[in-house]
């Protein structure tokens, strides 16, 4: 229990409740969104009204449904060359939580596997692994991953494979330092009385008591990694077209905010949504899993 | 503490040198600069000369000393697009990023850190939940998208505030709101927490039990006490405001570094990038660096730990 909870048990109120019926709302919502917009993701070819990449142009910036000129063919209006922006926010949720998952996996298995190693071994092993990972950690990550990325020439692989290298730092420092508060306890102790190989100590008796940690850590970074891959598509050294990018169907409306705002402003209200949804759910994760890693 | 501070130096001055290994590969990578430098008629002899004066005809290792030696002394070559020196065009466009930047961290301090002692005084109360909503909203917009939200409303529809350029004060409005509006978020967080958590302590109860006011106890005990990670985390969110004004460059067409970057590598402009990218990463670095030493004159009590 923390503090904050202690404080409101002193004093309960019509609040209190409020507050519990409002996270529980927040929660269901927000894992309600996830569990959708995965469903859409693989089914995306059954759920899109169109083709995402085929120009239309006699059809180009005709407004949402709803709106003045819009009309029940595009739900969601088209962009300037007249692609439905419907089935492009549906194909386009492939590549966000795909580069999430990705992204979060590898630099997860890497860093948690690091971080493990260095908080059991400690010594050498622990000194070359956190040098590297602070040298990692003090450079400006996003201007590199901009520099890297164009230099590399936009691709799928590139982007991932940069923000795992540029994330996998967090998870070592995280897993190593619950490592070393785990590694002295009994049972660890009588595992190598009984003559345990060190891998075996790390693999089977460390690792699944990190699992939950790792997994909060994970959900929690996610929200920087769903953000990266926009930004950097934004910024046109992200993931290249044919591939729909959220980020970058916002860099394309752009030009059209003046007439067509909806174009910029559809894939946009998509990220917000994203964000938010992981970030509540990291949140409850946090409080449910792992309550040392609150304010973090 | 001599050892703390040599330690960190040498930190620094490793992770600098990994920005300029990795700028020297990663230009070698982007491509054969010989083709985007002379047109597509010219002669294999044109290409060879050519070649040879840029000091490509020489072997990777040979290179990377001649490059590093021109980067001790400052020698960042010469921008291929605009035909001048590197570095003198890339500081020309560090004041406008440090104005963009500079304002931003002002307008940060004013709306985070009043919200957060707000926040952590009336813990658990509508104007707590309220304060926090906003931090969480603050986050869910990245800002690219919340900078064509603030183009889209106080440009386009309310037509109060230009979209784009610089000169005018009200040129500043949006995109210096843009850029502390996403970081403010983290730094009321920062605030509030280790508000909240200099408010638990003992002394404080002995402030209270001796009869002191309360904005007394919230501004004297708490919030002076509290100050450390405020001070670190603005310090470092300071470092990356000025080091990622990149997005908000680009989409208020801002003529900073950021902007300056992203042009360069849509013009394969090699040297240009690889001398801004150098000159952030140093000023990043070793402002980390400056705000590790900092910790220590802060707080007296770290220095005898």
């Amino acid at each position: 229990m923390t503090l904050e909870e202690a404080a409101s048990l002193e004093q309960p109120s019509g609040w209190d409740r409020t507050r519990r019926i409002a996270r529980w709302c927040q929660t269901w919502w927000a894992g309600f969104f996830i569990v959708a917009l995965v469903i859409v993701a693989i089914f995306a070819p059954l759920i899109a009204t169109h083709d995402p990449v085929t120009n239309a142009l006699p059809e180009a910036l005709r407004a949402p449904w709803g709106l003045e000129g819009g009309g029940t063919d595009h739900l969601l209006g088209t962009d300037q060359n007249g692609r439905d922006l419907f089935s492009r926010i549906v194909y386009g949720s492939r590549i966000t939580l795909g580069v999430a998952l990705l992204t979060i996996g590898l630099s997860a298995v890497l860093g948690s596997l690091l971080g493990l190693l260095a908080g059991y071994r400690g010594g050498l092993t622990d000194t070359i692994v956190m040098r590297f990972a602070d040298i990692l950690l003090s450079l400006p990550i996003f201007l590199l991953a901009i520099v890297v990325a164009a230099a590399l020439g936009p691709s799928l692989g590139n982007v991932i494979g940069i923000i795992a290298v540029l994330l996998w730092p967090y998870f070592a420092r995280q897993i190593r330092g619950e490592t070393l508060a785990l590694r002295n306890l009994e049972y660890i102790e009588a595992s190598r009385a009984l003559g345990a190989s060190d891998a075996r100590i790390m693999l089977r008796h460390l690792l699944p008591n990190l699992v939950p940690s790792i997994i909060v850590f994970a959900t929690l970074q996610a929200n920087l990694v769903i953000v990266a891959e926009a930004s950097l598509s934004f910024l046109g050294v992200g993931v290249p077209p044919p591939a729909v990018s959220w980020g970058r169907m916002v860099s394309e409306g752009i030009d059209f905010v003046y007439i067509s705002w909806w174009v910029a402003a559809i894939p946009g209200i998509a990220i917000s949504f994203v964000v938010l949804s992981v970030a509540f759910l990291g949140d409850t994760m946090r409080d449910r899993l792992d309550p040392t890693l609150r304010n973090r | 503490m001599g050892k703390f501070i040599a330690g960190r130096l040498l930190q620094s001055v490793v992770a600098l040198w990994v920005i300029t290994l990795a700028v020297f590969i990663l230009v070698r990578q982007a491509g054969d600069p010989i083709t985007s430098l002379l047109p597509l008629n010219a002669l294999p002899e044109q290409r060879e000369a050519l070649r040879e004066r840029i000091g490509l005809d020489k072997s990777y290792v040979e290179q990377y000393f001649i490059y590093m030696g021109d980067l001790l002394q400052a020698d960042f070559g010469e921008s291929r697009f605009l035909r001048q020196d590197a570095l003198d065009t890339a500081l020309s466009k560090f004041p406008a990023t440090l104005e963009l930047a500079g304002f931003s961290m002002l307008v940060l301090l004013v709306i985070a850190v009043p919200a957060g002692v707000y926040s952590a005084m009336n813990r658990g109360t509508i104007g707590d939940l309220v304060v926090r909503f906003i931090a969480v909203l603050g986050n869910a917009f990245p800002s690219f998208w919340l900078g064509i939200v603030f183009i889209l409303v106080f440009a386009v529809w309310l037509r109060w505030l230009p979209p784009a350029g610089r000169g005018e004060p009200e040129n500043l409005v949006l995109p210096v709101l843009t850029l502390s509006w996403f970081l403010a978020g983290g730094l009321m967080r920062v605030v509030r927490s280790s508000m909240l958590e200099v408010m638990g302590r003992d002394y404080v109860r002995t402030a209270r039990a001796k009869g002191l006011s309360d904005r007394s106890i919230t501004w004297r005990h708490v919030f002076r006490n509290a100050l450390l990670p405020i001070t670190t985390f603005g310090g470092i969110l300071f470092l990356n405001m000025l080091t990622g004004t990149i997005i908000v460059e680009t989409v208020f067409g801002w003529p900073g570094m950021g902007r300056e970057v992203i042009t360069s590598v849509t013009r394969a402009d090699y040297p240009m990038v690889q001398t801004i990218t150098l000159l952030l990463g140093f000023i990043y670095i070793f402002g980390n660096f400056f705000i590790d030493i900092a910790y220590f004159y802060i707080d007296p009590r770290l220095r005898r730990a």
